[in-house]
């Protein structure tokens, strides 16, 4: 397949920002991206993504406008145009912040932006919306009943992962390039993984939350979703730095010097990175399909070593209970005068937070501390860790129980592999691999399955943590074959584009014709008598040949479209008076935001209706 | 731990009403976060080994705290 669909796959071609050097050469023709994307929000909302446009078109539109700035501006504003959505839990000045509650819709809409949103846009990028997600993300799975769930755009039948479901949904369909979320124990992994988008849950501390709605204060990181590891890279280039406000808004930030990544990403690749794939818990609470890309990553890193951290299901329940006594207390005064309102699949859990004796908590705390001193160790040894993100492909929305050896609640246990890792601040990248599960593909689709990186934190021998994992990240991904099939949308749409392609080859429209093809030397087209490569040499046999007698008449017409962006056409046609019986084969990719088609054959046989023999004709027919 | 009596009596303490329905869902998860606190407790630690206010993620033995 010559073109992956839309949403986000082939890192070349769906890499949304521009390079630094057509920034500053004012290559980049900003409002026709803003525009697009907020088209493709009305396009594809229906389906479940769930952007909620909160932040308008109207902002949106004054924001690229007021950016429009000279080239030699641009040089310094390197996000210049782009659009990019948030978790509803980032302030949106002049909007409650929902994150994803009811309870929230009623309060004092937030003063200002979040700080994130607004060193963002000081860079030029623009706000368009904001997304759904688990309330007061406590889920992995963005059910959220009060909103509706988030569908998976692989597989609609499935989770997008949570809680930061919105926000990696939004990236994988296609409505905005980068989006930003909040992972206190999975929520940007899990739902970058079960979407197969880029996510950067960065090191704990490392961004300010200034703005953003707590959930739990000691583990809540903050990070963007993109479609490479560049995009991540020069997103977490504009968003990181010290807080500059009081040191009360945000008290875990790092008051780190500026460091940029961007430039780095992709260059150095992975030579003289010591790294190893995480063994025990990681390998016994994950399925086939999860080892087996994360086997195969190693296979491509060349690595054969096995690391195992100590006491991981203990630093797992030590994550648990944290999470599950601090937030809780947060919403204590909710919880006592209106639990009804809460979301009806987390609020048993607040309930029973709010009760559990302080002991289990500190001791859980000090689990959690000593954890993270014994893997501070492992890290003198090795860069990067491998593992999976979650233990399984995305289950289906509204499953309850999963079987990773044992019988496990669904909703809880989508975040056994990343909770142990997030409690104790270790920056990640979650990378989407392709292909790797041996589960048979639903009717709908599916969604695969994807690895994430632990990295040692901090930037060891002067490389940068996000340019260093970029550097290793950026050999894995392939590309994918989405096997969403005949989405009611996308059918349409190929349905109307066929039918345009059919109306103009009968009428001799040659424009048209030649711009319903890829112009590209890549194209072929097989006709019944001649073999056309290249877009040039299907243009001079159109050119060249005589404009009468193409009407034909068209039967068992079957059209199939596969993700967004590819399709195939089969239909056979006869011609008045005429004894042959065409076959024509179609194969279409929408390109550059156009269907057209990658490659044609055309062929003729002879059919005598009082035998039922057919035959090749031997004489070269027209062109159909 | 009788955890019933527990839920029922911390409740009460916390101002915390319970609704018939939402008690079955209450008691699995403070049953679930109980045996969380089983594996907690199960790890031996020294009484004289602190935790700070923050989390100093990555940093080596002996200079965490």
């Amino acid at each position: 397949m010559p073109v992956p669909p839309q949403g986000a796959r082939n890192e070349r071609r769906t890499t949304p920002l521009p390079s630094p050097r057509a920034v500053r050469d004012g290559d980049v023709e900003r409002a026709p991206r803003c525009e697009a994307c907020l088209d493709r929000i009305d396009a594809t909302d229906a389906a479940g993504q769930r952007l909620h446009r909160r932040a308008g078109r109207t902002r949106a539109e004054a924001r690229r406008r007021s950016i429009d700035v000279p080239p030699a501006a641009r040089a310094s504003m390197p996000l210049a145009g782009v659009p990019f959505a948030v978790k509803n839990l980032f302030d949106i000045a002049g909007l409650p912040t929902l994150a994803g509650s009811k309870i929230e819709a009623s309060r004092a809409p937030a003063a200002r932006d979040a700080l994130l949103v607004r060193r963002l846009e000081a860079e030029g990028a623009v706000l368009v919306g904001a997304l759904n997600m688990d309330e007061y993300a406590y889920g992995f799975t963005t059910e959220n009943t009060h909103y509706g769930p988030t569908r998976n755009p692989h597989d609609l039948t499935r989770i997008a992962g949570g809680s930061s479901g919105g926000s990696a949904a939004a990236v994988a369909a296609g409505q905005v390039p980068l989006t930003l979320g909040s992972d206190t124990n999975g929520s940007i992994r899990v739902p970058a993984s079960l979407c197969g988008v880029f996510g950067l849950k960065p090191t704990f501390g490392r961004l300010p939350r200034t703005g953003s709605y707590p959930f739990v204060a000691s583990l809540d990181h903050l990070g963007p979703f993109a479609r490479s590891v560049r995009d991540l890279a020069l997103c977490y280039d504009a968003m990181q730095g010290p807080l500059l406000g009081p040191p009360s808004d945000d008290p875990a930030c790092a008051q780190r010097p500026l460091a940029a990544h961007a430039a780095a990403a992709g260059r150095k690749g992975a030579q003289g990175l010591r790294i190893a794939v995480l063994g025990g818990w990681f390998r016994e609470m994950a399925l086939a399909e999860a080892t087996a890309a994360v086997d195969a990553v190693a296979q491509a890193l060349g690595t054969t070593r096995l690391i195992e951290l100590p006491e991981v299901e203990r630093a797992r329940a030590a994550a648990f209970l944290i999470t599950n006594a601090e937030g809780a207390a947060l919403h204590l005064p909710d919880l006592r005068s209106r639990a009804q309102d809460f979301e009806p699949l987390s609020r048993d859990r607040f309930l029973a937070g709010a009760l559990l004796p302080a002991a289990w908590v500190q001791q859980a705390q000090r689990v959690r501390h000593w954890f993270a001193r014994r893997v501070a160790r492992v890290f003198e040894n090795v860069d990067v860790l491998i593992a999976p993100a979650t233990p399984c492909v995305a289950p289906l929305i509204g499953t309850e129980w999963l079987q990773i050896g044992q019988r496990l609640p669904a909703r809880p246990s989508m975040g056994l592999l990343t909770q142990p890792i997030s409690c104790i601040g270790l920056p990640v990248v979650t990378v989407p691999l392709w292909g790797m599960s041996a589960a048979p593909a639903p009717a709908g689709g599916r969604a695969d399955h994807r690895r994430a990186l632990a990295r040692r934190p901090g930037a060891a021998r002067g490389r940068t943590t996000a340019g260093r994992t970029a550097c290793a990240a950026r050999r894995w991904p392939r590309s994918p074959v989405a096997m969403d099939l005949n989405r009611p949308e996308v059918l349409t749409e190929m349905q109307a584009v066929f039918a345009r392609y059919e109306d103009a080859l009968v009428h001799n429209r040659i424009d048209e014709l030649d711009a319903l093809f890829w112009d590209s030397a890549q194209t072929v087209r097989y006709g019944a008598g001649e073999n056309l490569r290249g877009i040039d040499a299907i243009r001079a046999f159109r050119a060249a040949r005589a404009a009468t007698g193409l009407t034909r008449t068209l039967q068992h017409t079957v059209i199939t479209t596969y993700g967004h962006d590819f399709a195939t056409a089969m239909t056979e046609f006869h011609r008045d008076g005429g004894a042959r019986i065409g076959r024509q084969s179609q194969t279409w990719c929408r390109i550059d935001g156009r269907w057209v088609v990658v490659a044609a054959h055309v062929s003729l046989i002879v059919y005598t209706a009082l035998t039922g023999e057919l035959r090749v004709p031997c004489t070269p027919p027209k062109e159909p | 731990m009788d955890h019933a009596a527990y839920v029922d009596a911390a409740a009460a303490v916390l101002g915390l009403k319970i609704a018939a329905e939402h008690r079955p869902g209450v008691l699995r998860f403070f049953g679930l976060a109980s045996q969380m606190a089983a594996l907690v407790n199960g790890l031996p630690l020294d009484v004289a080994r602190r935790i700070g206010q923050r989390l100093h993620a990555g940093a080596a033995a002996g200079r965490a705290e």
